[in-house]
């Protein structure tokens, strides 16, 4: 497990957090969730040289980097990076696993290359035509050792997942977006970086998955189209169908694309444009398509209930077998969320604030205390309402 | 060991009333309108309302609830609160734990031997002369809590119907 410490970085004065299987941010506007999603999202993609992280979090527009900044890093009380008074102090860690990687490159690049061939014919026939002997009976060697390109190939993959993949609020604009693009581009009009790469991580994901069912609609992809079906028959064009569907759409697709591709899954306000069941239905597909580790930063009272629902059904599952057969009827055991593989907090003041009971469970006092202040002010209007309408 | 007095258990017949709790009035008491609590006994025996806060207890601490209402099968404690004034909230945390420490003195209790156990907080606030009920949201922690330390359904509702 990790921990996170961070200090004096930007709104984030004092953090300190476990990183678990699964993690729960909530706080109101301004205290720091998008903040330490993209922070999170630039520390945990352990692909990143200093210099990458740096460029990153310039290109994530949070570049909140003093003299008094501290971004700390730990795996099991070793040290994995430690940037202080402007500097990493401490980077072996990554640094040793990024040049074990950058060693065996060319050759990754090589089986690539090879395996390109061998999807396109014959390759004896290519590489005579190409290469000089000395280069041919090199690629010849290479081929045949079967098990160390397996091997390679492998390694390769493994190393991919150390990315992380965002998902930002601003996915509902990525129907719009993908559209307006080239014009965008030509207009020479500067783009979030952010965006740019979301938007192309999108592409990526509905080129691949070309049917997926959600919310009660269908989305094809078709000749380079994004359909959304209502019903058999009928679609629309995903830029004119629903705002929910807008925002869910590129959340659904992305969150199933990488989710054995990547480490680290950072949703951004996964309630975005939706009715309360359908909040609840998108954390469940979350928590169900994210083997790894899955980051939720919310303001929703809704989606804090149904993770107390999938916290409390693995506890309750754990007691009996008959317990576990019920429950399951009810939630998957796909959707059940372990509490010792579950953190949540709190950010207020510039701090992390611990939200799961002893219970396993999150304590959810600082959302109802908003609803409670929402009721106060319903009850003043109809106390009001009451003494004055016959005046 | 708890002893209750007699004074303090009274056998209803009514098959509907209230319970209320006057801050200046002590102990709660039942009536048959504009209570804050309302009860609905569609079982075929009587019921027993127990006056706890100020009859089983006289002491002036805050650490027990109003009162309870029990058959042979189920005993509810349940706890009253009533804001005063405009905008001031019923403060749900402190019935929670009035509650809590009550079950926790009347725990070994005959009274309590076989019962399924029961504990309700009840938000309300006087408006225009009557009585509002608090709409609150539930606190599934608590919920837990209760049902693990305590073997009690919590409940954030201002009613109890006694069902066949």
């Amino acid at each position: 497990m990790y921990r996170l410490i961070v200090k004096n970085f930007g709104v984030l004065k004092d953090i300190d957090i476990k990183l678990n299987k699964t993690n729960l941010f909530i706080g109101e506007n301004g205290s720091g969730k998008s903040v330490l999603a993209k922070l999170i999202t630039v520390i945990t993609n352990h692909t990143l040289n200093k210099d990458e992280i740096l460029l990153k979090i310039k290109d994530f527009e949070i570049n909140f980097i003093d003299d008094k900044t501290i971004i700390k890093l730990e795996e099991n009380k070793d040290t994995l990076f430690l940037f202080k008074d402007n500097t990493f102090i401490s980077f072996d860690k990554i640094g040793e696993l990024q040049k074990g990687y950058l060693k065996l490159k060319p050759e990754i690049e090589l089986y690539k290359f090879i395996n390109k061939l061998e999807s396109n014919g014959t390759v004896d026939d290519k590489i005579d035509k190409l290469y000089d002997e000395k280069q041919q009976n090199l690629i010849k060697k290479v081929m045949s050792d079967n098990g160390r390109k397996k091997a390679l190939l492998n390694l390769e993959k493994d190393y991919k997942k150390l990315e992380s993949q965002y998902i930002p609020t601003e996915r509902n604009l990525i129907s719009l977006f993908n559209q307006s693009l080239s014009n965008l581009l030509t207009a020479n009009i500067p783009l979030p970086k952010a965006l740019l790469e979301f938007s192309a991580q999108y592409n990526s994901a509905r080129n691949k998955i070309k049917e997926l069912e959600l919310l009660n609609i269908k989305f094809e992809s078709k000749n380079g189209q994004d359909r959304i079906y209502y019903n058999k028959n009928n679609f629309l064009p995903l830029e004119q169908s629903s705002s929910g569907i807008q925002s869910a759409l590129p959340l659904y697709l992305t969150v199933k694309y990488f989710n054995n591709k990547h480490e680290n899954i950072i949703v951004e306000e996964p309630e975005l444009n939706l009715f309360p069941k359908a909040q609840a239905d998108t954390t469940k597909f979350i928590v169900e398509n994210s083997s790894n580790s899955l980051y939720l930063m919310t303001h929703s009272p809704y989606i804090l209930s149904t993770l107390n629902s999938l916290l409390f059904a693995y506890k309750a599952s754990n007691k009996n077998d008959i317990l576990k057969k019920k429950i399951a009827n009810i939630i998957p055991k796909s959707q059940q969320i372990n509490p010792s593989e579950f953190s949540a907090y709190l950010l207020e003041n510039g701090k992390s604030v611990n939200i799961l009971t002893k219970r396993g469970l999150i304590r959810a006092d600082a959302i109802n205390d908003c609803s409670d202040n929402i009721d106060d002010e319903f009850n003043e209007l109809m106390e009001l309402y009451r003494e004055f309408k016959d005046a | 060991m708890l002893n209750i007095s007699k004074d303090c258990l009274h056998n209803i017949s009514k098959k509907e009333f209230f319970i209320i709790d006057d801050e200046n009035q002590k102990p709660s008491k039942i009536v048959d309108s504009n209570g804050q609590f309302k009860v609905i006994n569609n079982i075929d025996n009587n019921l027993t309302f127990l006056q706890i806060d100020d009859c089983v207890y006289k002491s002036k601490d805050d650490s027990r609830c109003d009162c309870a209402i029990y058959t042979h099968s189920i005993f509810s404690f349940i706890e009253l609160k009533t804001c005063k004034k405009r905008n001031s909230k019923p403060n749900r945390r402190k019935a929670e734990k009035q509650l809590e420490e009550t079950i926790v003195k009347f725990k070994n209790h005959h009274l309590l031997e076989g019962k399924k156990l029961e504990a309700y907080v009840c938000l309300t606030c006087h408006s225009d002369g009557k009585l509002i009920h608090i709409s609150s949201t539930a606190n599934q922690d608590k919920i837990l809590e209760f049902e693990e330390d305590y073997n009690t359904k919590l409940e954030y509702i201002c009613n109890k119907k006694f069902e066949v």
